[in-house]
């Protein structure tokens, strides 16, 4: 069977996303995941979270995907303990260093590898599959099936897909157009100190600067404008049979940051699908009736996208 | 550290390469990483790329090839053929940019240097990646000074310094110049014009950036030259002019002025006012990226006069 994992931004959307369908959640460490403040989880919140979600028999994994400054070391060591002692069932990270020095640490906690590594080759996999993870999920902005199936082929861990959501214009991981824009020096009053706000790789403060209207000049005279660097949103309807047919294991919905309501749609849409697809996989074709909810879906992410604030 | 001061310069093209005046730089770093595409590219032409490293070795010069920045499965026979060329023509040492690079350079007896997409933020990646094979990293942009200064706890790696030029946002799946520009015409889609080989400019609110297609470079140039006395104090030895983006003529004036500029800092009689204006003589807008905390776009100066920046 195949897994989907749906994001978890509070313990509401927990429980939502599980009443939906979900067969995981993953949700952000405090101070250590690509998401806001707000819709990361502090220690105590997340063993809730893990209690909620082992009590209904669902698995959590715990978010830490920031690439570390060197201030930050002595934080991420402190909550990575802490998220092993409650119980996760395993970390999403990206930072070599971190992917490192977890498996030396916790040599029982399953590895995922984040979207922010943007693996698109089967070397790369087998790179971070030699670091000790279990799970490999591919770049977002690989479209070619060929590709994604010669990544599969070339591991034994597992490999995920991230199956819907919104894109970024770069590479995940590879951006620095928001602190190039936008950084400065304020008060972190979860950290109690200042610190330099809107790095996106370092902080995922990411001001969403690629969905924003541009003009595309050349010497001085427009050619182009308009939302120019926004890609359309993914929608793995269509490739779901493609990729369990090849092995894919676990389907991942973006939406940590979405309101309750997007991941609650999202997680029955997808959960219909692949329900639907092991039902008669054959016969799988999406149904035309389906069309609304993926409308309203996409609605609620270009409405998110105008209404973003990073605090 | 050793002592000595290296100035290496990035240069993508046959062209570029062909009427540069050498003089100026220690090392030249060969390829254009972003795109194969781009005429001329000698990581695409291998023929003309062993031309030109027989004849930087003969004129006594230090030769690193590179590699795809994001290369998929259909990528890796290519990086084959680099590190074939890079052993048989006694290269210096390879360039990677991605881990899947990494691992299969790591089967070649070259010097490896791990790019800034490489995503060094501390101590704990640095000496992973020292560990795995890697001599040689470009630390993350998005860090200080200060914060660079912690990776030299791995003393054994060497840590290099970009002090001028475009600096890379990002990198995209997809050529924006072609979808833009050429949208109308089908077969115009899937031909490629060389747009990229002109100055254009995405605008947002005061924000410009060079877009090259496949990637995205600051709209400011990195300009470090009035700061190398600090830099040099800090006990880097390795420094870089990204050079891709410019002729050849103001690649050549650039190099002479950091080299005099270097030369008079190690001796104590830098005058950075002097090497500034010449700067600005060729490059009209500047940044210093990140190095001194500030948004990556924005010019710390310690001179009393008007620089033009992007902000």
């Amino acid at each position: 069977m195949v897994e989907l994992m749906s994001p978890a931004g509070s313990l509401e959307g927990a429980k939502i996303a599980i009443e939906n369908g979900a067969d995981s959640l993953y949700a952000g460490v405090s101070n250590l995941s690509l998401r806001p403040r707000r819709v990361e989880f502090e220690k105590g919140d997340f063993k809730k979270l893990v209690d909620f979600a082992h009590g209904e028999g669902k698995k959590i994994y715990a978010v830490l995907n920031v690439f570390l400054k060197p201030e930050d070391l002595s934080l991420f060591k402190k909550e990575v303990e802490e998220v092993y002692q409650n119980g996760a069932d395993g970390i999403i990270c990206a930072d070599v260093g971190v992917i490192s020095y977890i498996r030396q640490n916790f040599p029982g906690l399953p590895i995922h590898i984040s979207v922010q590594n943007s693996v698109t080759n089967p070397q790369a996999a087998k790179f971070y599959e030699d670091l000790g993870a279990s799970v490999i999920v591919v770049s977002r902005s690989l479209d070619r099936i060929e590709d994604i199936e010669k990544i599969k082929k070339s591991v034994r861990a597992d490999i995920e897909v991230f199956i819907h959501g919104g894109i970024c214009y770069h590479y995940d991981g590879d951006c620095f157009l928001s602190s190039y824009w936008s950084q400065e020096m304020l008060f972190d009053r979860f950290l109690g100190k200042e610190r330099l706000f809107g790095q996106n790789n370092a902080k995922g403060e990411c001001h969403l600067i690629c969905k924003r209207e541009f003009t595309l000049s050349k010497n001085g005279h427009k050619l182009s404008e308009g939302r120019l660097l926004r890609r359309p949103d993914l929608i793995g309807l269509s490739n779901l049979p493609l990729y369990i047919e090849m092995g894919v294991k676990i389907f991942k919905l973006e939406g940590r940051a979405m309101p309750v309501s997007y991941v609650a749609k999202a997680t029955r849409l997808y959960r219909k699908a692949i329900d639907l697809y092991f039902e008669t996989p054959e016969q799988y074709l999406v149904p035309e009736e389906w069309q609304a909810d993926l409308e309203e879906i996409l609605m609620a992410r270009r409405q998110y996208e105008r209404n973003w604030d990073i605090k | 550290m050793g002592s000595r001061i290296e100035l290496a310069a990035t240069v993508g093209t046959s062209e570029i390469m062909n009427e540069i005046d050498t003089d100026g730089f220690d090392s030249f770093y060969l390829g254009n990483p972003f795109c194969l595409k781009i005429r001329g590219n000698l990581s695409s032409d291998l023929e003309a790329l062993k031309v030109t490293i027989r004849f930087l070795k003969k004129v006594r010069k230090r030769v690193y090839l590179t590699t795809p920045v994001i290369p998929t499965a259909s990528d890796f026979k290519l990086i084959s053929n680099l590190l074939q060329l890079g052993v048989s023509e006694n290269v210096d040492g390879i360039e990677v940019h991605d881990v899947g690079a990494l691992r299969l350079a790591k089967k070649y007896p070259l010097k490896i240097h791990l790019s800034v997409f490489g995503n060094v933020y501390n101590q704990l990646s640095a000496l992973k990646f020292h560990s795995l094979g890697v001599k040689r990293i470009v630390p993350s942009l998005e860090l200080t000074l200060a914060e660079i200064a912690e990776l030299k706890a791995v003393p054994a790696l060497e840590l290099e310094i970009s002090v001028h030029g475009k600096l890379p946002l990002g990198i995209a799946s997809a050529c924006l110049l072609g979808t833009s520009l050429n949208s109308k015409n089908e077969k115009s889609i899937n031909a490629c014009h060389q747009a990229c080989l002109e100055e254009n400019f995405l605008i947002l609110d005061g924000l410009k950036i060079h877009t090259k297609g496949t990637a995205t470079f600051t709209g400011a140039d990195l300009v470090m030259v009035e700061h190398l006395p600090l830099i040099l104090n800090q006990g880097y030895r390795h420094f870089r002019v990204e050079g891709l983006w410019e002729t050849a003529q103001n690649l050549s004036k650039i190099g002479q002025i950091y080299k005099e500029a270097f030369e008079e800092a190690s001796q104590g009689k830098s005058d950075p006012k002097k090497n500034l204006d010449k700067v600005l003589e060729i490059t009209p807008e500047v940044c210093n990226g990140w190095y001194f905390g500030r948004s990556g776009r924005e010019y710390v100066s310690t001179i009393k006069s008007q620089i033009p920046s992007t902000k």
